[in-house]
């Protein structure tokens, strides 16, 4: 389970090669800045291909009008963007690819300073396949309309977050992290109907609050190898948790279990529930309830 | 001290219609942008609502409209600077902005610029005529290349015009397969048999084909008389002729789907381009053809036919192959610690039960064992340098103790044989790399039964299994060993500790009368 993705294990075996053979420094490096934009030509939905190993990435809305703007920063000696846009399938691809497909070895990467910014459009739909590497990410998916989102991470430091509220109620969202400290922030803000975390090794912390626009019921997953795992929930959220886990342990205040679920206060008379369904094997699981 | 202005817009535009005519041009619009920067040149790239791309890159001492040199400068030059200093702060504009911001550029005080250089930048900058006159000629011979190409391609076509060719890289659209099929439908009906076929640009597979789970076929796919289904990934397109597709949930196709005489049957899956079938064709592959870049995927007639007694061959020198490797390192181990495998072996010797059960309980363990080092190194980033290390090192050491183990259990073996010879009045020189030879000669031979069998359905998997399991009790009563003599350290369960009475000596009893010592090298004379 914890290595499920060979997506993931690449770049994670990437950076720990990286950390163990690394042995001088690259003292010199060719930055070379690729921005685009886009206008939008009445495209009814848009996807969102990225591919980025190293380095810094951040993503949230655009203000000025374009379909999508970004602005890549990389080392030119070392890799080759492949920016494109198909017109006919509405899909921006991003990635960093070696030169000729050559690996970049492990000392190479040392003091690498990379990074990629990416605005969205709000007004149109999109849909968000994510993969990183070893990359610290700032991702804030709030305000925009989006259709679904899969985010996966290597070794990385993820922040997600919903700022605002989504425009259109999103099918699914979908994060895999490898060994990293990952954090989403006001998922109450996703209009998900359908929440997926995984998580081989780290810090998760996954914060429910938010408007919860989307009613009724909204079903979560969460599957955690080693690490710990804190969750925090609205108080006026009603929340139930089936827990499946081998050594690790749950922090139970605020909750009523009832065959085998977990269920808080005020589950049946909230006007937005969510149902979590958590996997954990080794590690803490603590709760935070939020205050309105 | 002179002030040029320079209006990209209109040398855009002037470039542009180059191609499609200015008054085309001028209704063109700027949809999309990307400016490269970098220390050694910038690149403007411009999409034009009709998709046409136009590129403006300055390096080398070089304008390039569109790759075509449209005039020179001087490397480091004001304009140089003006222009990248420019690229360099409209990432953040819109493609409106990025233009009303060129059409507002000014470059300033060209005097440092040499006078020849100067020239042309400031004739290429202050008079458009210039620009678009090498933008011309350059579109121009674009042009004259794009019909020359035209014509090759022209005549191909009309080389194949009595032929039916299947391009797997444009099976629907202008100039696809699917069209050329209606246009011989027009004139000819559904009776299409007479005509060759040719497979281009692609794979090619003869007869019916699974693509299973988690299989990826690079590139494009034909399947020629046979049914395929789809449970993987294409990356192309994928055509089959005279055979149905089928594609199943999981499947992937990165490209078009297309059956020529046959059905597609969609229960899942995706596809990324279009699907079409075109049925009631009567089309017989006479002379299908590869590219000669193609490579044909192997099919059930090239699989090698291997006889009983090429396998019997094959099984001995795989048994005598693993008999050098084992007693090389055998004889590594007796070299550099034979106290270590001494321990090891005689603990296999003299607690046998003890060490299969103690090997026995400790395969099921390793895998909890290791994933919790993994993941519990792991959990902080400083650790994941020892977890990857832990990862890769624990299972060679397993590896390694089960060779160590089932090569101490080997050792065991060898010393009992040649105890019992010497017991039995043979003249017999004992040394440690005699019993390894002859204990692996004892375990190995288990398998030749099933190396000479092997190939009899039936038995020869019974006598296979018998070899395994015999070779797992020995490998996993020689790690039980290496566990309870703690790698050979400890002596605790070896005969040492037992009472002279119950040596080996006294199991198999000596004729002394028949006895003569052995000598070690040459008798003295």
């Amino acid at each position: 389970m914890i290595f499920r993705s060979r997506r993931i294990a690449f770049p994670l075996g990437l950076v720990l090669v990286t950390m163990v053979t690394q042995t001088e420094a690259q003292t010199e490096r060719n930055y070379r800045t690729l921005s685009t934009s886009r206008q939008i030509l009445g495209e009814e939905d848009v996807t969102i291909l990225v591919r980025f190993a190293l380095g810094h990435i951040t993503l949230g809305r655009d203000q000025g009008g374009a379909l999508y703007r970004s602005q890549l920063v990389y080392d030119e000696d070392l890799f080759e963007p492949v920016q494109h846009y198909d017109r006919e399938r509405r899909t921006l691809e991003i990635k960093l690819d070696g030169h000729d497909g050559r690996d970049v070895k492990g000392r190479e990467l040392k003091d690498l300073d990379q990074r990629l910014d990416i605005a969205l459009s709000p007004s149109v739909p999109a849909r968000i396949d994510m993969e990183f590497g070893v990359v610290s990410a700032d991702l804030d998916l709030g305000g925009l309309s989006l259709i679904e989102a899969d985010i996966k991470t290597g070794a990385s430091e993820t922040v997600l977050r919903f700022s605002r509220p989504t425009i259109a109620p999103c099918e699914r969202l979908h994060v895999l992290v490898g060994a990293a400290e990952f954090e989403a922030e006001h998922l109450g803000n996703a209009n998900c109907q359908v929440m997926e975390f995984e998580g081989a090794a780290g810090t998760f912390t996954l914060d429910f609050t938010g408007e919860w626009q989307h009613r009724g019921e909204t079903a979560a997953k969460v599957k955690l190898g080693v690490g710990a795992l804190t969750l925090r929930f609205p108080a006026h959220l009603g929340v139930a948790v089936s827990l499946n886990r081998f050594l690790a342990t749950f922090e139970r205040s605020g909750f009523i279990k009832r065959d085998d679920v977990f269920y808080s206060s005020n589950y049946d008379s909230a006007a937005a529930r969510l149902h979590l369904d958590i996997d954990a094997a080794f590690g803490d699981i603590n709760v935070v309830w939020v205050p309105r | 001290m002179r002030v040029a202005r320079w209006t990209p817009v209109l040398a855009l535009a002037a470039a542009a219609g180059l191609i499609a005519g200015p008054v085309v041009a001028q209704q063109k619009a700027v949809v999309a942008h990307s400016v490269s920067v970098s220390a050694d040149g910038s690149t403007l790239e411009l999409e034009l609502t009709d998709g046409q791309h136009i590129t403006f890159e300055v390096a080398d001492g070089t304008l390039r409209i569109n790759g075509q040199p449209a005039g020179s400068f001087k490397v480091g030059s004001e304009f140089e600077s003006s222009w990248s200093n420019l690229l360099s702060h409209s990432g953040s504009l819109s493609s409106a902005e990025l233009m009303e911001a060129l059409e507002s550029w000014q470059v300033e005080d060209f005097e440092e610029l040499g006078h020849e250089l100067a020239t042309v930048i400031t004739a290429s900058l202050s008079n458009l005529d210039v620009v678009i006159a090498s933008a011309v000629g350059a579109a121009q011979a674009a042009v004259a290349e794009v019909e020359a190409a035209d014509v090759a391609v022209a005549i191909e076509e009309a080389r194949r015009a009595q032929e039916l060719v299947i391009d797997l890289n444009r099976l629907t659209g202008d100039r696809s397969v699917l069209q050329r099929i209606e246009e011989l439908r027009d004139s000819r009906g559904n009776d299409l048999g007479s005509l060759g076929i040719q497979v281009e640009n692609g794979r090619v597979h003869m007869g019916d084909l699974a693509i299973r789970r988690g299989q990826v076929y690079k590139g494009n796919l034909a399947v020629v008389s046979g049914d395929v289904s789809v449970y993987g990934t294409v990356d192309g397109n994928l055509a089959a002729l005279n055979g149905d597709i089928v594609l199943h949930r999981g499947a992937r196709v990165e490209g078009d789907v297309v059956s020529l005489n046959g059905q597609v049957t969609r229960a899942g899956g995706h596809v990324a381009g279009t699907v079409r079938s075109v049925s009631s064709l009567n089309v017989t592959p006479r002379r299908a053809r590869a590219a000669p870049a193609a490579r044909p995927m192997p099919t059930r007639l090239q699989v090698k036919q291997v006889s009983g007694f090429d396998a019997i061959g094959q099984g001995i020198a795989t048994l005598l192959g693993f008999f050098v490797a084992l007693a090389c390192i055998g004889f590594g181990m007796n070299f550099f610690m034979p106290r270590q495998l001494e321990v090891v072996s005689e603990t296999v010797s003299d607690s046998f039960g003890k060490s299969f059960m103690a090997g026995l309980f400790a395969q099921p363990l390793l895998l909890p064992l290791w994933a919790m080092l993994v993941a519990g190194l792991a959990i902080t980033i400083v650790g994941i340098p020892a977890a990857v290390l832990v990862a890769l090192a624990l299972p060679l050491a397993v590896v390694g103790a089960a060779v160590t183990g089932y090569l101490a259990a080997a050792k065991s073996v060898g010393n009992s044989y040649l105890t019992r010879r010497m017991a039995q009045g043979h003249v017999v020189v004992a040394t440690p790399y005699r019993s390894m030879v002859y204990g692996l000669v004892g375990l190995l031979a288990v398998w030749a039964p099933a190396v000479a069998l092997g190939w009899i359905p039936l038995i020869g998997q019974l006598l296979l299994t018998l070899a395994f399991a015999a070779t797992w009790v020995m490998a996993t009563a020689g790690v039980g060993a290496a566990i309870l003599s703690r790698a050979g350290l400890r002596a605790t369960f070896t005969g040492s500790r037992k009472q002279p009475a119950l040596t080996d000596e006294h199991y198999w009893p000596m004729d002394a009368s028949n006895f003569t010592p052995a000598r070690r090298g040459r008798p003295k004379k």
